[in-house]
């Protein structure tokens, strides 16, 4: 009995070798693999990095939307060089480890040679190494963690490093007088970037930092973060959520626990599910928000087509166009060089003041995108332009 | 002083909110002696029913409580006849139960995830407002009313279990199924019972958790997390020790963050799992094993 089993063992474990060895000698090139499935021939082949489950999805699934129709209207006015543009999405949950496992998947089994995404910086910081080490692009739309700046040569944002709002959060507090400042901020690689920004740029201008709480993205209960700030008496709060749902929650217990101080957020206080809800808290909250003007006329004209045809969800407008507009990108650079990853590479370094639907965009030498963040207050449940 | 006195109540309310988890939980794995993690989609079914009774539907909110722990009640007793109770019939392991759990748990959860999106939903019956002052700390009126509801639920649960004759079957078949039997109780019953009452407090915490926090599609993975953990503490098989737990870990959780930087939140809670695994894997109230026991 013993010995079927050692047997039957000992089979398997020679099957799993055999079948681990066809796969990396690439024995059986191709469909054993899945390595080098052929792409039909008129077609181009790109993959999408999002987060399609979990909390995040509120994000993904709009962008997702945006996408899909993006990619509808390209091909239906004829594709890119006469080659449909066929899109594989892949779920990066928001996280690191997903990511990878999605641009792993990605890269060796579909052979795309471009990715959008990811959406959270989590997950093109996860993601980067994978596409660097293969040189395949990775292009994202909405990830605004400033590690992502020198995460390698073939990652690209169009979408602004969110050092700039750190920056100029901080430096409106110390012009508001706000010296001693809390902090309450989201355990995620975006959320404590920005901190990190902040925190240097505060207490180099004499601010003093007088307590620092994080929360888990899971977590719903934050009474003894906010009675201990309360506890240090500060001059205001800054609170750096990584998605809009937190801060419903954080608000409603700052005022149970009459928590009364000036907030400083970031633009995920202004989605409007929050905004509608929670406009009495928010009231005189400072935010910086990637500037975008919907009144621009290119903007208005097609944010106007994408609002008749696509549910937005609760997704902040301004991640919607730089969706859109990084898709368009895309398809002018297969356009330009086809699937020539190098030569899509020094096309997206030389993007300068291009007109999109999220305003004129230059990218950097660090494949950075030249937007810029604005400050808003919220006065009557109105975000307006603070000068 | 009053910092001390906030930090228990925090601990408190928490507390009670993981005992309402952890005592349905608890139920359930000393009669049928498995870990039913699809406790936690139970609890966010709940709260997504009464999101719909009462916020889409606009039924009267006392009904829609009444009606939402009615059908969570009857999601416990269809998962156990529907699932598990055929898996038995198979004479399935508990491991293979354990699995079927986590998989009702994530297919539960991705059906909510379907029907009513990832977006954040509030169930707006209770007006944000200032919270009362008391001996120096804050408290909401319904945070009062979910301490005194499950502290109420928790001492009837605790004489439904030594008084009626249901409770005592549980307590019975909990203890040794095989004699239970002989004497003439039907331990598949039982089962049902104990997943139908399970689940009904499942559908109270659901409730509860609805109007103080949140609705999530992933609301009840994180419960379920830290029922678990309770449940450990106190003594898997033994009700009461699952509560005192669940307190236990409230507490833990919020006075330790005080001290350590507030990140550790969860961190504190697994360490204490670990020791309670490590060097009283019984728990604090749990029954030795057989052949430990005293004769």
């Amino acid at each position: 009995m013993a010995n079927k089993t050692i047997n039957i063992l000992i089979v398997l474990v020679i099957l799993v070798i055999v079948v681990n060895i066809i796969l990396f000698t690439g024995f059986f090139k191709g469909n054993l693999t899945g390595k080098d499935v052929e792409v039909p021939n008129d077609t181009i082949r790109i993959g999408v990095i999002l987060p399609l489950t979990g909390d995040a999805a509120a994000y993904g699934i709009p962008l997702q939307r945006t996408t899909r129709f993006a990619v509808n209207e390209i091909n239906k006015a004829g594709g890119i060089n006469n080659k449909k543009l066929d899109v594989i999405y892949e779920d990066g949950k928001c996280n690191p480890r997903d990511a990878t496992n999605a641009a792993q998947k990605l890269i060796n089994i579909n052979n795309v040679r471009i990715i959008q995404g990811g959406m959270c910086s989590g997950e093109t910081l996860g993601a980067a190494p994978v596409a660097e080490s293969n040189k395949v692009i990775l292009f994202s739309p909405g990830s605004g963690s400033p590690e992502i700046t020198y995460a390698g040569d073939y990652i690209f944002r169009n979408f602004p490093s969110d050092a700039s709002s750190g920056n100029k959060i901080a430096l409106t507090a110390i012009k508001n007088n706000h010296k001693k400042i809390a902090i309450l901020s989201e355990q995620t690689d975006y959320a404590q970037a920005v901190v990190d920004v902040f925190k240097r740029t505060f207490e180099k201008n004499n601010g003093k930092i007088v307590s620092e709480e994080r929360f888990a993205s899971d977590s719903n209960d934050f009474k003894t973060q906010i009675a201990k700030i309360r506890s240090k008496n500060p001059d205001a709060i800054y609170l750096v959520p990584q998605i809009h749902k937190k801060i419903g929650i954080i608000l409603k217990q700052f005022e149970e626990s009459r928590f009364d101080k000036q907030i400083y957020s970031n633009e995920m206080a202004i989605v409007e599910e929050i905004l509608d809800e929670y406009s009495r808290e928010l009231e005189g909250t400072i935010i910086a928000v990637p500037r975008f003007n919907e009144d621009d006329p290119l903007t208005k004209e097609i944010m106007t087509e994408l609002r008749n045809n696509i549910d937005f969800g609760s997704m902040p407008p301004v991640y919607i166009a730089t969706t859109y507009d990084n898709i368009q990108i895309i398809k002018e650079a297969l356009e330009e060089c086809g699937e020539n990853t190098d030569c899509i590479k020094n096309y997206l370094y030389s993007i300068e003041n291009r007109q999109g639907v999220a305003g004129t965009l230059t990218i950097d030498e660090n494949g950075d995108a030249h937007l810029e963040y604005v400050l808003k207050v919220i006065r009557n449940g109105k975000p307006e332009e603070l000068n | 002083m009053s910092i001390a006195t906030q930090l228990l109540i925090n601990g408190l309310i928490a507390g009670a909110i993981y005992a309402l988890v952890s005592s349905g939980f608890s139920l359930i794995y000393s009669t049928c002696k498995f870990i039913h993690f699809a406790h936690g989609a139970v609890i966010a079914f709940s709260a997504y029913t009464l999101f719909l009774l009462f916020s889409v539907f606009g039924l009267n909110f006392w009904l829609g409580v009444i009606l939402t722990i009615a059908l969570t009640s009857f999601l416990g007793y269809l998962m156990n006849i529907t699932v598990y109770k055929k898996l038995r019939k198979k004479k399935a392991s508990n491991i293979i139960l354990l699995i079927a759990s986590f998989g009702l748990l994530i297919l539960i959860e991705s059906l909510i995830l379907i029907f009513f999106g990832a977006d954040v939903k509030t169930i707006g019956y209770i007006k944000v407002s200032k919270g009362l002052e008391f001996m120096g700390a804050i408290i909401t009126p319904l945070q009062i009313f979910i301490i005194i509801t499950s502290f109420i639920l928790l001492v009837s649960l605790f004489f439904f279990m030594k008084k009626t004759k249901i409770g005592k079957a549980m307590r019975a078949v909990s203890d040794n199924k095989d004699v239970a039997e002989i004497v003439g109780i039907s331990s598949e019953k039982i089962y049902n019972w104990s997943f139908s009452i399970g689940s009904a407090i499942a559908g109270i915490a659901g409730i509860l958790v609805a109007l103080e926090q949140n609705l999530e599609p992933t609301m009840g993975t994180g419960l379920i997390i830290k029922g678990f953990t309770a449940s450990i503490i106190g003594g898997i098989t033994s009700v009461p020790g699952a509560i005192l737990g669940a307190f236990l870990l409230g507490l833990a959780e919020n006075f330790g963050i005080w001290y350590l930087p507030s990140g550790y939140k969860d961190a504190i809670a697994f360490i204490l799992l670990f020791l309670f695994l490590l060097f009283r894997p019984n728990g604090i109230l749990g029954i030795k094993r057989r052949g430990e026991k005293e004769r």
